[in-house]
């Protein structure tokens, strides 16, 4: 297990809000991490640094030995809160796209999905419907070999039957190399799934244990742990 | 598998006491290749290191064995399975008792009630 | 990697400049359809002057649509929600900012030629070919009186047209760009910020002339181009070329330092 992760002394300031503040983990590879807390944490802003479409105030973040920047966007797979898709393409074009930039995307693995799903690919993206085109940016983003994989509330806007296949299409894509990132709220439906959580509170770090620890020493589930620390 | 773990426990445990207990019904004969890693995280919604390392604990008690390439099997000799298939009913008739006498059941009443559920002997 | 976004950027223009184009054509070439039934009716005279006159609304729509449709895409591609795909891909900010800025030049002048074709269409040729005729002979006078000068002086003017579409269109992108720094309405802050710099360049070019006058540099400036005019028109061109360069320079400049460290999206 290498690390694939580091973030040290990680601060984002806008004025005189901290929406991180000093946060310093490690993660390694091959394991499924959940970045927990409640809206306005600071998960978001965490995410967007690691994908360099924020730069940090103070500290910084490797991944996969380098700074956020083309380099790392090689590596990291992402799949934001809302959609990505333009809405004159095409799906083929779209994954025709990831093809173009991504040298480890899998088009084939992207069509299984996709007529998995009963998912034309000759659809245009704006025909579809806001379940369709959140279930082809998930497609798109797993079907990327990559070595860090964000998913920033990915079952959040989605009924309990897209929420399953969410996290089936989790589980099929794990790879020993690879890490998962997961950003949720949603903690009782991902939680099975994960090996630590980082539990963020208003820009802090409050903990990042493995889920086996918390189930064992506080006896409660992960879901129940949160809830706990996050009472109003 | 489509049984649900109990997420306020490790999930690990559970994972390896339900196929051990399974193996030791029968579902699985000796030798039987069991579905892979994969498959079982699949089915149960679990992380795949989870189960890996529920079939590696198993391997531990002799329950299974692992051939590189090839995938995870029922070992010849399920002796501990079944042990701990009798150590399962232990448990369960000794949470039933206490949940009876929770309940105000006289003991000796007991065997009255669970013989409503035993096969009617032919007495006639 | 950039041959791959000159490829998507393409894409995605055509997808509306064919349409525009093949619709300007077929108005340039009913123009020209009317133009055979050629009588001194009225009738005639109204149909002939009204096709004239959407063939002609047609151009400007054309050339108006290609420009309008640089600024929408660098837009939507950049600060929307495409904005989160299109930042992630391994390509750096300034890749992006010059891939869009060189393909808008290059449908920008294939939308002058195609206008330049379908004129042709209209005037079937024969207005067409007087005026490359004129254009010849004034090429020649021109080469004949002032020499390789002239050559220069061609030079000059293309190179400055270049420059001054990029300075333009880049000017555009800044605005949007700065316009991305206010936390609402970004689409207003741009424009607002297109009016604001507008004003001030104009205040500024205003107070200069001013001080040209009270100065003696503008009666310096006349007498140079009296008496030195070749020299005062190459220096002319070159220094606005130089100028419009380093604006457009400094323009981009600004705008790959919003992206790279002042980005925000929604």
């Amino acid at each position: 297990m290498s690390v694939l992760l580091e973030c040290v002394g990680l601060t984002k300031k806008y004025g005189s809000t901290a929406a991180l503040d000093n946060v310093s983990f490690t993660l390694e590879s091959g394991k499924i991490i959940g970045l927990l807390g409640p809206n306005g944490s600071g998960k978001t802003t965490f995410i967007k640094i690691v994908n360099g479409l924020l730069t940090p105030t103070e500290g910084r973040v490797i991944i996969g030995g380098y700074e956020p920047g083309v380099e790392t966007k090689k590596l990291v797979a992402y799949l934001p809160d809302n959609s990505y898709l333009n809405s004159w393409m095409t799906i083929r074009q779209m994954v025709a796209l990831f093809q173009d930039f991504y040298a480890d995307f899998r088009p084939a693995l992207a069509f299984e999905m996709l007529e998995h799903l009963g998912i034309k690919p000759d659809c245009r993206l704006k025909t579809l419907s806001k379940g369709n085109k959140e279930k082809v940016c998930l497609i798109l983003v797993m079907s990327r070999n990559a070595k860090l994989y964000v998913l920033d509330e990915p079952i959040a806007g989605v009924d309990p039957a897209a929420r399953d296949y969410v996290i089936s299409t989790i589980i099929n894509n794990y790879n020993p190399d690879a890490t998962v990132l997961i950003s949720t709220h949603l903690i009782a439906d991902v939680e099975q799934v994960l090996d630590e959580v980082l539990f963020l509170q208003n820009g802090h770090l409050l903990l990042h244990r493995s889920v086996d620890s918390i189930r064992e020493e506080e006896g409660m589930s992960v879901d129940g742990l949160f809830r706990e620390v996050f009472k109003w | 598998m489509q049984w649900k773990p109990d997420k306020s426990k490790p999930i690990c445990p559970q994972i390896s006491e339900q196929l051990c207990l399974r193996i030791a019904m029968g579902e699985f004969r000796a030798g039987e290749r069991l579905l892979s890693v994969r498959e079982v995280a699949l089915s149960a919604g679990v992380n795949p290191n989870t189960v890996q390392r529920s079939f590696e604990t198993l391997e531990q008690e002799g329950i299974l064995y692992s051939v590189r390439g090839s995938g995870w099997y029922v070992a010849e000799d399920i002796t501990p399975a079944r042990a701990a298939l009798e150590r399962m009913w232990e448990e369960k008739t000794a949470a039933y008792v206490q949940d009876m006498t929770a309940l105000g059941m006289d003991l000796g009443e007991v065997k009255k009630y669970v013989a409503a559920w035993l096969p009617k002997e032919d007495a006639e | 990697m950039v041959k791959k976004l000159y490829k998507h950027e393409c894409e995605a223009y055509l997808r509306v400049w064919i349409p525009m184009q093949l619709v300007l054509l077929g108005v340039a070439l009913l123009a020209r359809g009317v133009q055979l039934f050629e009588s001194d009716t009225i009738a005639y005279n109204i149909i002939n002057g009204s096709s004239i006159l959407a063939f002609a609304l047609a151009v400007i729509v054309s050339l108006g649509l290609t420009f309008v449709f640089s600024v929408v895409r660098f837009y939507k591609n950049l600060f929307t929600g495409e904005g989160y795909l299109t930042f992630t891909l391994p390509v750096t900010p300034t890749c992006h900012i010059l891939t869009k800025l060189f393909t808008a030049l290059a449908f920008q002048a294939a939308t002058v030629l195609v206008a330049l074709l379908a004129v042709s269409v209209v005037t079937a040729g024969d207005v067409f070919a007087e005026i490359l005729k004129a254009i010849a002979y004034l090429w020649k006078v021109a080469y004949d009186k002032l020499g390789t000068a002239w050559l220069f002086y061609v030079a000059e003017v293309c190179v400055l047209l270049v420059v001054m579409i990029l300075t333009t269109t880049m000017l555009y992108y800044t605005c949007l760009a700065v316009g991305q720094l206010f936390n609402k309405n970004r689409v207003l802050a741009a424009v607002g910020v297109y009016f604001g710099y507008y004003f001030v360049t104009q205040v500024f070019g205003t107070v200069l002339v001013v001080l040209g006058y009270m100065t003696s540099l503008l009666d310096e400036i006349e007498f140079f181009f009296a008496y030195h005019t070749q020299e005062a028109m190459h220096w002319t061109f070159c220094g606005c070329i130089v100028w419009y360069g380093l604006l457009g320079a400094a323009y981009a400049l600004l705008t790959r330092y919003i992206l790279c460290r002042k980005l925000n999206l929604e």
